[in-house]
């Protein structure tokens, strides 16, 4: 449980001043509180929620929103994923949106093998056709992991002399993928879907695709 | 307060030092290129980490370790070979282990797995002394192929051979059981263990930093459940990921078969499986040995795929009556 301490506390902090995830634009009636539970594959298989706020800057709208995600498996506090992120309209031309969603990512890793503590950063641009009820759009994502703790456990009785300690894990992975949503008046579904690759485009991850469904209410 | 601080504060400082992961010797060990203090040979264009044991006049008994990519740690046991009138050769495989790091162009190109295959021949002609001086070979898994592929090349130079469980002696034969030995659990925790961390280390193409990441995928090979039946972790200097990841793109695209040329090789294999492996099993053993004449296939007791590390009880007398059997003929 103590796992869980940090990814909490950030949570209590962040929420009523942050994000709300995935929004589609071009609803006119939008209420101010987006809560969504998702789940899919990045990487490994994965559940999680997320609660966002829209709020007006400068007579813009930007959603603010924090999401939390676990992996599936039998130890439920080892890994987990904590993005907090804003969410803004860059253009839009008729029907067509371009958004920006700049985030802080922290996360957490632990195997027998060591614990990795992981800062980062995540960008999305998606740019799409929307409609009050339904959008289509594509989605370019950025990950990149900035510095990570590392903590050696079976690794350091192979090899004693790894090193504990804060590494620098600058760089990161690329998606590209679509999303595809549809909305009611108080609730909406959202598909994305596609394929990552690492940023050289050589040490990609093990598994290429990634896929979500989330279920939003919004209130 | 001091907790917070410490996680959120001080990395934030760190963005711009701390570690740098391919730092040699910061994640895994250095290699026979680094380090002069480890024991090495320079063979068939590379520096290979290897060690000998016995008398140097006594039948070479070489092991060939498993992967591609592993290394010959958890193998050490065969040491005790020495004691029992065989002169013991161990090495790490080109790219693997402490042996020196390759370009990943050697393992792509289309001779790449040929290439392994004539690095043992030179281990045997820089260790052998005199042409009248008998040679094993004792292969694991894909150490076990490498053998056979060497065999399938070289049939008089080999007075007899110890297979343990090698996946095939095809490509395809030996993706069917990588199929069942790798199978997907995609909700277990131990599909998280091994890929979890590729979004924390990403995109990079040092070899040190791969080699550290392709760890990771031990955590599945040996979780709890695990199908070929390993009861937990056992000991290993350095994956060589860029070997393993290489050469198996390279059996994909061009395919191997070592079995062309076996019926030559007239001598009596042994060839052994585990009694836990639920991959593998007597059907499989059967099947993979089959182009063999000559075989003896025993079940190795109460362990999985890594037995001479898990097994050694077990797999030490059956290996070692079989070779004083090959010796005395």
């Amino acid at each position: 449980m103590k796992n869980f301490i940090l990814p909490l506390l950030l949570v209590v902090v962040t929420i009523g001043s942050t994000p709300g995830q995935e929004i589609n634009w071009a609803r006119a009636d939008q209420k101010k509180n987006l809560l969504s539970a998702s789940f899919g594959a990045d990487y490994s298989s994965y559940y999680g929620l997320s609660y966002g706020r829209l709020m007006q800057i400068g007579g813009k709208p930007v959603v603010a929103g924090t999401e939390f995600t676990l992996p599936f498996g039998s130890d439920v506090t080892d890994d987990w994923r904590l993005r907090t992120s804003v969410q803004a309209e860059l253009l839009r031309h008729g029907s067509f949106s371009l958004s920006l969603k700049p985030a802080i990512v922290l996360r957490r890793y632990e195997s027998p093998l060591a614990t990795l503590f992981n800062f980062g950063t995540d960008f999305s641009l998606v740019y799409g056709y929307r409609k009050p009820g339904w959008g289509l759009a594509a989605l370019l994502n950025y990950d990149r992991s900035m510095s990570t703790r590392i903590t050696h456990q079976l690794q350091k009785d192979d090899y004693p002399g790894a090193r504990n300690g804060w590494y620098r894990t600058r760089s990161g992975n690329f998606k590209f993928g679509a999303k595809l949503n549809y909305n009611l008046r108080d609730w909406g579904l959202f598909l994305t879907a596609g394929k990552h690759y690492g940023q050289n485009f050589k040490d990609n991850p093990t598994l290429p695709f990634f896929a979500e469904l989330t279920v939003q209410v919004r209130f | 307060m001091k907790y917070l601080l410490y996680w959120i504060g001080f990395p934030l400082i760190l963005f711009s030092c701390g570690i740098e992961m391919a730092e040699p010797g910061s994640l895994v060990p250095l290699t026979v290129s680094e380090d002069p203090a480890l024991p090495s040979a320079f063979i068939n264009g590379t520096q290979l980490h290897t060690e000998a044991f016995g008398d140097p006049d006594d039948p070479l008994l070489v092991v060939v370790h498993g992967g591609p990519g592993g290394d010959y740690r958890s193998m050490l046991s065969a040491k005790v070979f020495s004691d029992h009138g065989f002169y013991v050769i161990f090495y790490d495989q080109r790219g693997s282990g402490l042996s020196k790091r390759e370009s990943e162009s050697q393992y792509k190109a289309e001779g790449a797995v040929r290439l392994f295959i004539e690095d043992l021949h030179s281990v045997i002609v820089h260790y052998r002394r005199s042409p009248q001086q008998k040679v094993f070979l004792l292969g694991h898994s894909w150490g076990a192929m490498l053998a056979t592929g060497f065999i399938n090349l070289y049939p008089a130079q080999v007075a007899g051979v110890v297979l343990a469980e090698p996946g095939g002696f095809t490509w395809s034969q030996t993706s069917e059981y990588l199929s069942r030995s790798n199978k997907i659990r995609f909700f277990a925790e131990a599909l998280n263990n091994a890929v979890f961390a590729e979004q924390i280390i990403a995109g990079r193409s040092e070899h040190e930093v791969l080699d550290y990441k392709a760890t990771f995928f031990t955590n599945y090979e040996n979780a709890p459940g695990n199908v070929i039946g390993n009861p937990g972790h056992y000991p290993s200097w350095r994956s060589g990921a860029v070997a393993f990841q290489a050469l198996i793109g390279n059996a994909d695209k061009y395919g191997f078969d070592f079995t062309g040329n076996l019926q030559a090789f007239t001598r009596q294999v042994l060839f052994l499986y585990s009694e836990k492996n639920k991959a593998y099993g007597p059907s499989w053993a059967a099947a993979v040995a089959a182009p063999y004449t000559n075989v003896r296939i025993e079940e190795v007791a109460g362990c999985g795929h890594e037995m001479l590390y898990f097994g050694w009880e077990d797999f030490f007398p059956r290996t070692l009556r079989y070779l004083n059997e090959m010796k005395s003929l």
